[in-house]
Formats: C-alpha cells, sequence, structure tokens
C-alpha cells in the first residue's frame, strides 16, 4: 500500500520540485551572489543585494507597493462588505448571484486589464465621449497613475474580499439582527455593533487575501501604472530582465515573497477555515 | 440599487470592450455594427499562431497537471505529505512574477548543464507545475466525500490496488478530472506573467500577443480577440462549476 | 463442536498505535455456522471481521481457513467476502454491474447463469438495471449480499448489516436473513453489538470484550450459563443481589413474606407489552428488576413487597 503511494506520489514530488522548490532555491542563493560579469551572478556572496533595498530610491518603490496595496484592500472593503451583505441576503438567488462575482475572476485577467486601458487611454472610450460632448478640450490623463493602478487592483482582486466576507455572513444566525433589534438598536446600531464584529474573521482573510496579490501585483502596474508606477513586481521583472541585476533582483523577490508567506501565515491561523 | 452598482463596476467594462467590437470604425466612436474586425482577426498570423501555440502548451500542460495531479491527489488523501503539500501550498501563495523570475533563472542555469534553450517545453514545465496545485485541491476535495469502504469492497470482490483504483476510484472521480484539468486550462491559457519569462522565440502565446497589441494602443481587434476568448473562457469555467457540484 | 471447522483464529493479536484493539483471540467457526461475534462498540468484534477480511494484517497468531494459511494474502486473494455496515455498493455501477464486478476476476464461464440465481435467491430479480440510489434499504442489503454471495465464498463476513435499517424492517430482515442463510449453506461470521440480534439468529456466539473473546457457545447456554459476569450483564438484564446473579424471570414478588426471602418497596414500573418489568429497592439497597406477567402485576410505587427465588436459579460469577 505503501509503495503504491510513494508511485503515485513521485511525478508530482519531481513536478513540484523542478517548478518550485528548485527555483525558490535557486534565487535564494543568487540572492546573496554579486552581478556577474555578462548579466549572470558570480562570487563574492554578500548580503549587499539586500542592504541595497533599503536605499531611498528602492525604499520609495517599497513604501509605494505597500499603501498601493493598502488602499486597494480598504476599497475592496468598502465595496465588498455591502455587496457580501446583499448576496447573503438574497434568499434563493444567492449562489447566481455569487456567480456573477467571481465569474468575471476566471476570464482572462490580461484582457480585463486591457478593458480599463480601452476606457481610460486618451483616446479611450470616456475621455473621447466627454471631448466629443464638449465638456472637457483637454483628454484627461486617467490612465498610468497611482489612482489607474488602484482601480485595476481593486477590480482584480473584489472577489477575494467578498467570499471569505460572504462566507462568514451567510453562516450568521439570523436571529442575532432580530434579537439586536428587539433590544431597541436602529439597523446601522446593528451592523456596526452586531454584524460588523462577528464578521472579524471574514474581514481579516478577505483583507489578506487581496493585500498580499496587491503587494505582488506586475501585470497591473505594468499596464496601467506605465513608468510612473513602478511597483515591487516591476522592479523584479527589471532587474531579471532589462537590467540584468540578477542578485538583486531575487533579493527583491525574497523580501516580497517573505511578506507574503508571513501574512498568509498569520491568516491562517486567525481564520482558517475560510482559506 | 448599490448592487446594481457593483455588478456594473465588474461586469460593464468587458461588456463595452465586447460591443466596440462590433464598431465599424477603428476609433472609439461608434459608426455602426460591423464583424470588420473579427475577419481582420482570421487574417493576422502572428495572432494565430500563437493562439495555436497557446492551445498546444495549454492542452499539454493540462494534461500532465491533470494526470500527475490526480495521482497525487488520491496518494495524499491516504495519507498526507508535509512536504508536497507545503510545496503545493508555496506555488499557490508565490506571486506569478516570482515564480517567472524564479524558473527562468533556474532552467538558464540548468542550461548550463544541458544543452537546451527556452521554448515551448519550458513553457509547458511551467504551466504545468503551477496547475498542479489547482488540480491537486480539485480532487482532494471531492476524495473527501469518498467512502474508503468501496474500495476494501472492491479487493474484497476479488480486484487488486490497482484495478480497485481503475475500477472504482476513477470513475467516481472522474467528474472532479474534468473539472480540475478545465480550470488548469484556463489558467494556463491565460497567464502572460511566467509565460514571457520562460518563453523563447518559438513559443509566443496569444496572452504575448494580446499584452504586445495593448501596449501599442487602441486596436478594435484586440478587443475581437478579447470578447472571444472571455466567451470561450465563460463556457470552460462554467461546465467546470457544474461538474464540481455534481 | 464436533464438526469440521472452515475457518480458525490461532491466539490472533492486533494492536493500532499501541492500543490493543484484539488480543490473544482464538475461534473456531464450523462449516455451515451462523457464528456471531457480539460485543459493546470499541471490544474487537470489527477488527476481528477486518482481519480475516485481510483489510488489516495480525501483529500476532495465524488465521487459517479451509486448511491453509490466510493472513498475509493481501483481500483479493481470499475466498472470504464482505457485506459492508454501509453495503459500500458501487454508486456509478447498476445493481447487475455491482453483482457481476467480482465475478471479473474469476473464470468467465456460467456468469449471466450464477447473477441470475443470486438475484433470484435475494429476489431481486427485474432490478438489474437500477442504480444504488434508486433502491430502498433493504434493496441495498440485499445487493450487498448478491455480490458477495455470488462469488461462493467459503465464509461470509457481515459487519453489522442490520444496523443501516430502519428498527421496522431489521427484525423482518433478521428472518429473512437467516433463513436465507441456510437454503444457501453459506458459513456466516455475523458482527453485531445487539444482542437480541445475537441471541435470535445465531447457532454460536462469540461474546467479546476489550479485544477478548470471553465466551463461546450456543445461545441458550450464553444466556444461561453465562461465563463471566461481564457476559451474564451484556446479554439480557441481570440482577445482582448479595454478590449472585438473578434474571429477573427468576424473581418471585409477593405482599407477604416467603422462606428465605427479602423486603424491598417497589420503585417503578416498566411496561414492555406482554410482560412488565417491577422495580423495587431492597432494604440493602440493592436495586433489582423482577419479571412479571402482564395483568398479574397491579403493584404500585412505594408498596413494601417481599422477593424471593429458587437457589437454582443463581449464577455464581468471577468477576
Amino acid at each position: 500500500m505503501n509503495r503504491l503511494r510513494a508511485r503515485l506520489l513521485a511525478p508530482a514530488a519531481a513536478l513540484a520540485f523542478l517548478t518550485v522548490v528548485a527555483p525558490l532555491a535557486i534565487i535564494c542563493l543568487y540572492s546573496f551572489m554579486s552581478r556577474g560579469a555578462y548579466g549572470g551572478v558570480g562570487q563574492p556572496f554578500t548580503s549587499e543585494n539586500y542592504t541595497r533595498l533599503l536605499d531611498p530610491l528602492y525604499g520609495a518603490i517599497l513604501w509605494r507597493s505597500f499603501w498601493v496595496a493598502a488602499v486597494s484592500t480598504l476599497i475592496c472593503l468598502a465595496l465588498g462588505f455591502p455587496l457580501a451583505l446583499f448576496i447573503a441576503r438574497s434568499g434563493e438567488k444567492k449562489n447566481l448571484y455569487l456567480s456573477l462575482v467571481i465569474l468575471p475572476f476566471w476570464t482572462s485577467f490580461l484582457i480585463r486589464t486591457y478593458a480599463w486601458m480601452f476606457l481610460l487611454r486618451d483616446t479611450g472610450l470616456i475621455n473621447t465621449a466627454l471631448l466629443s460632448a464638449g465638456i472637457i478640450r483637454e483628454p484627461l490623463p486617467m490612465l498610468y497613475n497611482n489612482g489607474a493602478v488602484i482601480l485595476g487592483l481593486v477590480y482584480g482582486f473584489l472577489p477575494f474580499m467578498v467570499l471569505p466576507l460572504y462566507a462568514i455572513l451567510e453562516r450568521l444566525d439570523p436571529s442575532l439582527m432580530e434579537a439586536a433589534a428587539d433590544l431597541g438598536a436602529r439597523p446601522r446600531e446593528t451592523l456596526f455593533r452586531v454584524i460588523l464584529p462577528l464578521c472579524a474573521p471574514g474581514i481579516r482573510a478577505g483583507a489578506i487575501l487581496v493585500f498580499v496579490p496587491c503587494l505582488g501585483t506586475y501585470l497591473t502596474s505594468d499596464l496601467l501604472g506605465g513608468s510612473k508606477t513602478i511597483l515591487i513586481g516591476n522592479l523584479v521583472q527589471n532587474q531579471f530582465t532589462s537590467a540584468r541585476d540578477w542578485p538583486f533582483g531575487a533579493a527583491a523577490s525574497l523580501a516580497l515573497m517573505a511578506a507574503a508567506t508571513l501574512l498568509l501565515f498569520a491568516a491562517r491561523r486567525s481564520g482558517e477555515e475560510l482559506l | 440599487m448599490y448592487a446594481l452598482g457593483a455588478y456594473a463596476f465588474l461586469h460593464v467594462p468587458l461588456l463595452i470592450l465586447a460591443i466596440f467590437s462590433f464598431n465599424a470604425s477603428r476609433f472609439t466612436v461608434w459608426q455602426g455594427f460591423s464583424l470588420h474586425w473579427y475577419a481582420a482577426l482570421a487574417q493576422d498570423r502572428e495572432l494565430i499562431e500563437s493562439a495555436v501555440n497557446s492551445l498546444i502548451i495549454a492542452l499539454a500542460a493540462t494534461a500532465l497537471a491533470a494526470i500527475i495531479g490526480t495521482l497525487a491527489g488520491y496518494a495524499l488523501w491516504k495519507r498526507g505529505s508535509v512536504w508536497i503539500s507545503g510545496s503545493l501550498y508555496l506555488s499557490l501563495v508565490t506571486p506569478e512574477i516570482i515564480t517567472g523570475v524564479s524558473l527562468l533563472a533556474f532552467f538558464q542555469w540548468i542550461f548550463r548543464y544541458l544543452h537546451l534553450r527556452l521554448g515551448m517545453h519550458t513553457v509547458i514545465l511551467a504551466h504545468a507545475g503551477f496547475s498542479l496545485a489547482y488540480v491537486v485541491v480539485v480532487i482532494l476535495a471531492r476524495m473527501r466525500t469518498f467512502d474508503p469502504a468501496l474500495e476494501e469492497a472492491a479487493l474484497d470482490l476479488g480486484a487488486t490496488e490497482f484495478a480497485a483504483f481503475r475500477r472504482v476510484t476513477i470513475p467516481f472521480l472522474a467528474p472532479a478530472i474534468a473539472a480540475a484539468a478545465m480550470l488548469a486550462f484556463t489558467v494556463s491559457i491565460d497567464d502572460y506573467v511566467i509565460t514571457s519569462l520562460v518563453a523563447g522565440v518559438d513559443s509566443q502565446t496569444l496572452p504575448m500577443t494580446i499584452y504586445a497589441l495593448a501596449r501599442r494602443g487602441v486596436n478594435p481587434m484586440l478587443n475581437a480577440v478579447s470578447t472571444i476568448i472571455v466567451v470561450l473562457l465563460g463556457i470552460v469555467v462554467l461546465l467546470s462549476e457544474r461538474l464540481r457540484k455534481a | 463442536m464436533g464438526q469440521e471447522n472452515v475457518l480458525e483464529l490461532r491466539r490472533v493479536s492486533k494492536r493500532f498505535g499501541g492500543q490493543l484493539a484484539v488480543g490473544d483471540v482464538s475461534l473456531s467457526v464450523p462449516r455451515g455456522a451462523f457464528f456471531s461475534l457480539l460485543g459493546p462498540s470499541g471490544c474487537g468484534k470489527t477488527t476481528t471481521l477486518r482481519l480475516v477480511a485481510g483489510f488489516e494484517q495480525p501483529d500476532q497468531g495465524e488465521i487459517w481457513l479451509n486448511g491453509s494459511r490466510l493472513d498475509g494474502l493481501p483481500p483479493y486473494r481470499r475466498n472470504v467476502n464482505t457485506v459492508f455496515q454501509n453495503y459500500a455498493l458501487f454508486p456509478h455501477l447498476t445493481v447487475q454491474g455491482n453483482i457481476e464486478f467480482g465475478l471479473r476476476h474469476k473464470a468467465a464461464n456460467g456468469i449471466a447463469d450464477r447473477v441470475r440465481r443470486v438475484l433470484d435467491q435475494v429476489r431481486l430479480a427485474g432490478k438489474e438495471s437500477r442504480s444504488p440510489a434508486q433502491l430502498s434499504g433493504g434493496e441495498r442489503q440485499r445487493v450487498a449480499l448478491a455480490r458477495a454471495l455470488v462469488l461462493e465464498p467459503d465464509v461470509l463476513l457481515l459487519d453489522e448489516p442490520l444496523s443501516a435499517l430502519d428498527p421496522q424492517l431489521r427484525k423482518q430482515v433478521r428472518a429473512e436473513l437467516k433463513e436465507l442463510q441456510r437454503r444457501v449453506g453459506v458459513t456466516f461470521l455475523f458482527v453485531t453489538h445487539d444482542q437480541e440480534e445475537a441471541l435470535a439468529m445465531s447457532d454460536y456466539i462469540a461474546v467479546m470484550s476489550r479485544g477478548a473473546v470471553e465466551q463461546i457457545g450456543a445461545p441458550e447456554e450464553i444466556y444461561h450459563r453465562p461465563a463471566t459476569r461481564f457476559v451474564a450483564s451484556f446479554l439480557g438484564t441481570m440482577n445482582w443481589i448479595g454478590g449472585v446473579g438473578l434474571r429477573p424471570e427468576a424473581l418471585r414478588m409477593t405482599r407477604e413474606a416467603a422462606v428465605n426471602s427479602r423486603r424491598g418497596v417497589v420503585t417503578g414500573k416498566t411496561f414492555l407489552g406482554s410482560v412488565v418489568y417491577v422495580e423495587s429497592q431492597l432494604e440493602n439497597g440493592e436495586i433489582c428488576s423482577a419479571q412479571a406477567v402482564n395483568g398479574a402485576a397491579n403493584f404500585t410505587p412505594g408498596e413494601v413487597v417481599h422477593i424471593s427465588w429458587n437457589e437454582s436459579d443463581e449464577l455464581r460469577l468471577p468477576e
């Protein structure tokens, strides 16, 4: 029985080793090496790549990544909570409404990002419409700034906020709300003093599920942020392609990876069943 | 009312994108219905070639991930393995860009010893790798509803372990395997970030072509491609959801 | 027993992670017998069955079937078959498919005949193409029986096969099962925690407790001459008065004192249809339950009664 199990697991172990474990191990190793002569890596071993991350130039990128992710998470929460509440309370149509939230998530991320480019560009739909209506003379610069990136992130990761919130709200005993009303609480009070506190684990799970991919985003900031909104993801990509400083790129990767796994680990401990 | 706004936010951008794929004009001003851009699409060699590449890669990676992941999910159901589950969890939480650069670094390191180059095979391996976790998650979820007595009954009735797996467990898993394969297919055919880093000259995929076109500017042909992809992926996802719940 | 034994367990032990599940169990099952393993949950009866089926391997001891060693063989090499507690019917196969499942691994001749015969035996003819989900509980149980019987096992292992049925059906199926066993002549090794079930159906009962066999014998023998206090208490109701065991039907309850009678106060009554159990508390604090024929038991709680018995009905048992 055990031999059979080992044989069944062997291909997955090999595939996971080749595509997950070994590549990450190499990145670990490279992050402590120096830039090689032809853009590769070389001796000596050093921790300089990590200290360089704290350099103001890169520190600004880390800081921007952090607050862009934080703002996106807060907006997702503000938008997602009422939506989750609405779905949880819509009776028989719950599943349909839930699918309508999840469905866009499974349709190409790239294309959804392009859809916003199509709307926000100088020659995009909104500007063209406003120009032809005579409301504005010059196209509004809506693309290639932090706002566009945040918009794209909220659009992309809203389902991650709605799902755990919905999971909690759906299980919430309706008699709790009735009890609050019975004890004289107005709907607003019930929301803030009963529902929100009970949703804390869902909010925590949703916040981390949104924050982590936002922190590590590459495509959204690349397409909607252009050269003005460089985030860690773009920094990493840049070091591995045009800048060809792999050790520094590896160090930035590991810093990002560490932040992501720590947050997810914390989330798993606080609300395991939601993840 | 609020919910309507939220759903509009989620769905209207794609809807507008689709509507303008039927625009007669090449600018973002509506000038009447036309299938012109769909016709142009069929003539575009770069698009067609990259679509074919994407399809080959997605099918190969899906087959690999589905087979390997099904066997692994079944084995992990019998008894967990911290190492394998840990690696799969890691692959799920690693930001795409890091998966991409780490695979690039790893392949380049291996190529110092093997005379290989980046190409279709590296893309397929990468895609099979990141799809594997999805497959295992779906298979494990299904196995949790499996009554172990069914396998014991098969052994009791004279089937060997392998025969029991093939004649009892696989039929039980069939809908989950199909659902898992469809998920793997959608994540594979959609991926840009990882693919762009591990692709070679012969393996430009559809998302890579779309990315290049999107950077260049508004192009109604791109709207047409996007519409087709969104519709096809939507169908695959709906089918997969239905199978998973069956 | 004098008959030839089809199955023998010799000093079999099995541990799960240090916990003793079956300890030094020896059993001999005569060919053609209806043999029950009876005991409370966790007593090791199901583990014993699984050791015979081959789902578990013994740590010590030997299992012999028809004169050859069985332990060490995988389940699919043993000519014993199991009826599982929840039947474990293959949901993706029809009734026919379930019954044919095991025949695929045997010689192919006469499959259709054998399937038809077994379908008749369990009265399922006409339901071949149903799927298990379309069957009633009783029908599912008969498919599970047919699926195993069609392979003509030397011993049929039944793991609480009646527990998934509702109580109404259970009594009826009990009689049917016993009748089927007699007709087909296959040896049954039957696991149950229900003493009434075991007493009603078995030729022999092995009472188990904490991984060990307490007593083996015919139902009457086990009921009337229990070997240990555990057996006495587990089968039927047992009163312990002054250290000796007395069945409720051995006690006489009267309003007047009799020779050697004990004084007590009636505390309650349990009405069971044809008979009534009258509970009373003796002067020394012991509680006893006496059986009275319904109608002859017009005692009321609080009333003083005198309880007596024949010395020959006393059971003196080791702890």
